[in-house]
């Protein structure tokens, strides 16, 4: 791994971003022979305040001070519902800064080094080159648990339709939603440039006439993932339940942001006693469930459930019921069960 | 020693002096290029993190 630390001799006099040196950004005394002492007042992630990157790209550096990739909060509006207005000042002061904010992606950790995950890092990503995307490392680092193997087709199940076209994560998700547009959004939901299936998929467009018809007798009940999403998927406990317990799976239910459509559900890490070590019970915990609604990015044009209408309306495979639903899990869980109507013969 | 030669002297010391401070400002050793745009060095120095006892990813 040294050679993440390696930088190339060659960048230093083409790069604009080396002719200041590297103490003004990284500190530390070019002087010294010793490492320690060399290494002194080192700023290891000089981005992480966004001002070094800010003297020349002020714009995208105000911009990202409130975007999501900085400012986590979506984390905290995912669980914020489960506590009470006691416990949600616990959280802010000894968890949310400490824990769920550690994990921010400063500038450098997209265009410069890898970010470290459970304190691991490739380290820089090529050579200390200022690269402007490479999602196979940068995107990969930190969704590398579940959504870029799940698109590349790591773990089984064939790779997203859009990967094997050659599309990769900046297709869809353009710049503006890292950088962020000067908002302060609370969830990657209220995100307006948030990539949609719709926006290159327009309905209506459909060239075989079965789809067509599909569609419109789905449209508003049952979200794209819902019918297109290719295989099982990465969920918590896949990993988190006693070593790799459970094996990838599908789950299909009611959203709980609109309960109306059914689409697939993901489960998510916070169980009963996440927050106990920080003297948090969660005492609204059953408010919200176990599972989300997830855009999985496993998406194929044709699926099991394309292609035999019995494969949801009379065995209803994958859907969550009673009996698969999590041990010990919310109450809430329970309002996620959809049952499909049976074929009218 | 008349005018001009004294002006020549002191053009010949200040065009002496800039070139020694060229050369120190040369010769002072820039150790963060040094180190890091040298391989082999890199991987004599480097120590593999400790990791934490923990599992885990995002």
């Amino acid at each position: 791994m040294y050679k993440g630390f390696v930088v190339d001799k060659e960048l230093l006099g083409k790069d604009p971003h080396f002719r200041t040196g590297c103490i003004l950004c990284h500190s530390g005394d070019p002087r010294e022979m010793q490492k320690e002492k060399a290494h002194k007042g080192l700023l290891k992630k000089p981005s992480a305040s966004l001002s070094s990157c800010g003297v020349c790209h002020k714009e995208i550096a105000g911009n990202y001070a409130k975007s999501l990739h900085f400012t986590s909060a979506g984390q905290r509006t995912g669980v914020m519902p489960r506590f009470s207005e006691a416990e949600l000042k616990i959280f802010d002061e000894k968890v949310f800064e400490k824990s769920c904010r550690s994990c921010h992606a400063s500038c450098g950790d997209c265009h410069v080094k890898g970010a470290p995950v459970d304190g691991i890092s490739i380290g820089l990503i090529a050579k200390h080159k200022f690269v402007k995307k490479d999602e196979g490392k940068t995107c990969a680092f930190c969704h590398g648990g579940r959504v870029y193997p799940e698109y590349v087709g790591e773990y089984g199940g064939a790779p997203d339709v859009h990967y094997q076209k050659g599309m990769l994560c900046m297709d869809c998700h353009k710049k503006d939603e890292f950088h962020g547009d000067g908002n302060a959004y609370a969830s990657k939901q209220d995100v307006p440039t948030r990539p949609a299936c719709a926006d290159c998929h327009k309905p209506g467009n459909e060239t075989n006439p079965k789809a067509r018809e599909s569609h419109l007798t789905h449209a508003d009940k049952v979200s794209c993932f819902g019918c297109h999403s290719g295989a099982a998927y990465r969920n918590c406990n896949t990993c988190h339940n006693g070593h790799s317990a459970a094996s990838p799976g599908m789950i299909l239910g009611r959203s709980p942001r609109d309960k109306k459509i059914l689409t697939t559900l993901r489960l998510i890490p916070t169980v009963r006693d996440t927050f106990a070590p920080s003297g948090i019970k969660m005492e609204n915990y059953d408010k919200v469930p176990n599972y989300w609604d997830t855009p999985a990015h496993n998406i194929r044009k044709r699926t099991d459930r394309t292609r035999r209408c019995d494969t949801c309306h009379e065995k209803r495979t994958n859907f969550l019921t009673k009996g698969t639903l999590l041990k010990n899990g919310s109450r809430a869980n329970e309002e996620l069960i959809f049952v499909p109507k049976p074929i009218k013969q | 020693m008349n005018h001009r030669l004294k002006l020549r002297m002191i053009l010949l010391a200040a065009f002496a002096a800039l070139c020694v401070s060229r050369a120190v400002l040369a010769a002072t050793p820039n150790t963060c290029v040094n180190c890091h745009t040298n391989d082999s060095l890199m991987k004599a120095m480097y120590k593999p993190p400790i990791l934490p006892p923990s599992e885990g990813e995002g």
